[in-house]
């Protein structure tokens, strides 16, 4: 089309700054076609990348508003899964006696809590999306899914704070008390984070896109994400479990992140080439089912809401 | 082709009436396996209907060429925030395509997603960003953004210690500088003081000139004369009137409901009727009673209404308010400015009420409302009855220069000169 020309020369004539950015901007959005048929695997990548301002103010905003009015700010993102790790320690690796396979059990239980709460993070606030934002996607238009894009990557901040702390736990045992050790792989971690991230949004995704139908998923999502963690290996070692059982928990694809997320860091889990390569096959499936129901929900979910 | 900015092509909407989610689990199953051939009908308010589809938009056509001002008006319930809507992108159409040619910016409100926790200033970016600017963008226009809102001294102040006018206005100030090729714009000017209204005026009048397109949609028949050149018109769903801007406010205005020959008033109509206290008939007339609905120039106006009362009310409000032939509100008179106190018996009630009149000669309307001391209206009728006045003096020795005619109301004036 020969629109392309005229659109420069109209920004050359209104506007005396000139930006390529601008130019850019103007030229690849100028044509929208909106049609009552655009299909539910349409999804547009180049207009969620010329958005990515849009995730950094985002991302910028989950975080500033931690800080704002008080008085401890970031350190809240520490203290949850501090205090979360004491008790398990105290609950079940004194009271239970539960085995950690000869590992530290304070390290033990926060390595497990600090990488599932990434996941149930990424999964609970990503399925609240329609919920929390429909008075803005009720307004004006954006892509829709530089929302959870966002939630996850805000996660990922918190995720590092408390990735952090478990750092530093972890040098106080290979230093001091050395009772672990690190394993080569916890070269890992970063493919272990994306599966946690495609996960929690893909199972989110799907969450709030049915929630706009049938609300009653968001009280099952309450205290289901509870119970999915007793069935993932965080309060006690995979070795502990036996026979069908452990069948059972193996197809949980979260026990092998955080059996290998364990392996890597302090030297003791579980790992195998075959069930890794579930867990990701697992989140990525889920992750692309979500973002197709999420983006046939998104065109007129706020006629239903 | 490349000269269309907005192009709607055989646009429909329909909304489900009634609840939209099943009531039982197993209904939802049912209705999983059986697709029901579902009922569609226009969309009129005044009919009580509980299922079934409503048409918001049936069948629409719209071609708007770049550089086009063009002014959308209807009723309440007429289709033009689904029109909006749906050129935003907020929600999808049943059927139908729309074509867009070149940057949209549609603004149905302003502030949209302010978070009351964050700065002014980092509202500024968020806002932007939320509207499609780019960091740079708005970083380039920064300076600009916040002398529009005239916001400067709060920049680092949380939004939420904001006044609710100061929000609007910095909502309103980022929107402005978003700079699309193609604007869509919802009634945000009818917020802030008469400054800022001005300003906004000003603004989107800036951009129309300067060969943007404009979609306003509007009530205010005023700001939609003052900006746009071509009006389209909307009622239950479908394009009624597509022309010129004076024309289509005319075929608006001309839609409204009216009082008969005889100055009676169907029942059950106005903007707000409690059936509490009615207006059943009106009349208005010139003092010398010429004609019906038309005024002599200078001759006073009187209005006999009968008022139908369900209970004996013990204080009313009376207003008449007068507008022009584009619906401005030229002026207004109320039994309490006018220090008189009216009750209501219970039954029929005869009231009349003389008014000096000051207007020049021209089409004008009147709208009554009988209201609460506490202003919430038992009755409004909006423009119920059109009447002229006539370019004859009541006064044959005090004639009006009518080709000088200028504006709507002569004042009186005494003069003298030494």
């Amino acid at each position: 089309m020969g629109l392309g020309p005229s659109i420069v020369y109209l920004d050359i004539t209104f506007s005396n700054k000139l930006s390529l950015n601008k130019l850019v901007n103007t030229a690849t959005s100028s044509h929208i076609h909106i049609s009552s048929k655009s299909a539910w695997y349409k999804i547009n990548l180049a207009e969620l990348w010329r958005y990515r301002d849009l995730l950094k103010m985002l991302v910028k905003r989950d975080v500033v508003i931690v800080y704002k009015q008080t008085v401890l700010g970031p350190v809240w993102f520490v203290l949850q899964p501090i205090l979360t790790a004491v008790i398990f320690t105290f609950v079940f690796g004194n009271i239970a006696n539960l085995d950690t396979d000869g590992l530290p059990k304070f390290a033990f239980y926060l390595s497990g809590l600090v990488i599932w709460n990434y996941f149930s993070d990424c999964f609970i606030k990503t399925s609240d999306t329609f919920f929390t934002n429909q008075n803005l996607f009720g307004k004006v238009y954006f892509p829709r899914l530089i929302v959870p894009i966002g939630i996850i990557s805000s996660g990922l901040i918190k995720f590092l704070v408390q990735f952090i702390l478990l750092v530093g736990v972890c040098f106080y045992h290979y230093f001091f008390t050395k009772l672990a050790a690190p394993s080569i792989y916890v070269l890992l971690l970063p493919l272990l984070l994306i599966i946690m991230a495609s996960l929690g949004m893909g199972l989110g995704l799907i969450f709030t896109s049915l929630t706009t139908k049938y609300r009653d998923l968001k009280f099952l999502l309450q205290f289901g994400v509870q119970l999915i963690m007793w069935l993932t290996s965080i309060a006690y070692p995979l070795s502990m479990v036996k026979g069908n059982y452990l069948i059972l928990l193996k197809f949980n694809p979260l026990t092998h992140i955080i059996e290998a997320l364990k392996l890597g860091l302090l030297g003791e889990g579980y790992f195998n080439v075959f069930w890794l390569g579930y867990s990701i096959f697992f989140a990525f499936a889920v992750l692309i089912l979500g973002i197709f129901v999420f983006n046939k929900t998104q065109k007129d979910f706020i006629d239903r809401i | 082709m490349t000269d269309i900015a907005i192009h709607i092509d055989h646009i429909s909407k329909a909304y489900q009436l009634g609840e939209y989610s099943s009531k039982t689990f197993a209904d939802e199953l049912k209705k999983l396996f059986t697709r029901k051939k579902e009922t569609i009908e226009l969309n009129d308010r005044a009919q009580a209907k509980t299922k079934g589809k409503v048409y918001a938009l049936n069948n629409v056509d719209i071609t708007i060429k770049k550089g086009e001002v063009v002014g959308v008006i209807g009723k309440n319930g007429a289709g033009k925030s689904t029109l909006l809507k749906l050129l935003s992108r907020v929600t999808s159409p049943t059927t139908g395509d729309i074509y867009i040619n070149g940057r949209i910016g549609a603004l149905l409100e302003v502030g949209t997603g302010f978070q009351p926790d964050l700065t002014g200033r980092e509202n500024i970016f968020l806002n932007g960003a939320i509207l499609g600017m780019t960091k740079s963008e708005i970083e380039e226009k920064l300076q600009e953004i916040v002398a529009f809102s005239g916001c400067a001294k709060y920049l680092d102040t949380p939004v939420k210690r904001y006044s609710s006018g100061m929000t609007v206005r910095l909502g309103f100030a980022v929107a402005a500088h978003l700079e699309p090729e193609i604007l869509v714009i919802d009634e945000v000017l009818a917020v802030g003081d008469q400054e800022f209204q001005d300003q906004c005026i000003k603004k989107m009048k800036d951009y129309a000139g300067h060969g943007k397109t404009v979609l306003f949609v509007s009530h205010n028949m005023a700001s939609v004369k003052a900006l746009c050149q071509r009006g389209i018109v909307l009622d239950k769903g479908s394009v009624t009137f597509d022309g010129g801007i004076d024309a289509a406010i005319q075929h608006y205005l001309s839609k409204q409901e009216k009082s008969d020959d005889n100055g009676y008033i169907k029942a059950g109509s106005g903007t707000i009727n409690t059936n509490e206290a009615v207006v059943e008939k009106i009349i208005l007339q010139g003092s010398s009673a010429h004609n019906k609905n038309q005024i002599l120039y200078g001759e006073n106006i009187s209005i006999e209404m009968d008022i139908q009362s369900k209970e004996i009310i013990d204080s009313v409000n009376i207003e008449f308010v007068l507008h022009s032939a584009d619906n401005y509100v030229i002026g207004n008179t109320n039994n309490v400015f006018d220090q008189r106190a009216i009750a209501l018996k219970k039954g029929l009630n005869k009231l009349t009420c003389t008014m000096e009149n000051n207007l020049l000669p021209g089409n004008y309307s009147i709208s009554v409302a009988i209201a609460k001391p506490s202003g919430d209206c038992y009755h409004h009728l909006e423009n119920i009855i059109d009447f002229k006045v006539e370019s004859i003096p009541l006064d044959k020795n005090n004639p009006y220069p009518f080709v000088w005619i200028n504006g709507l109301v002569k004042f009186k004036s005494k003069w003298q000169i030494n």
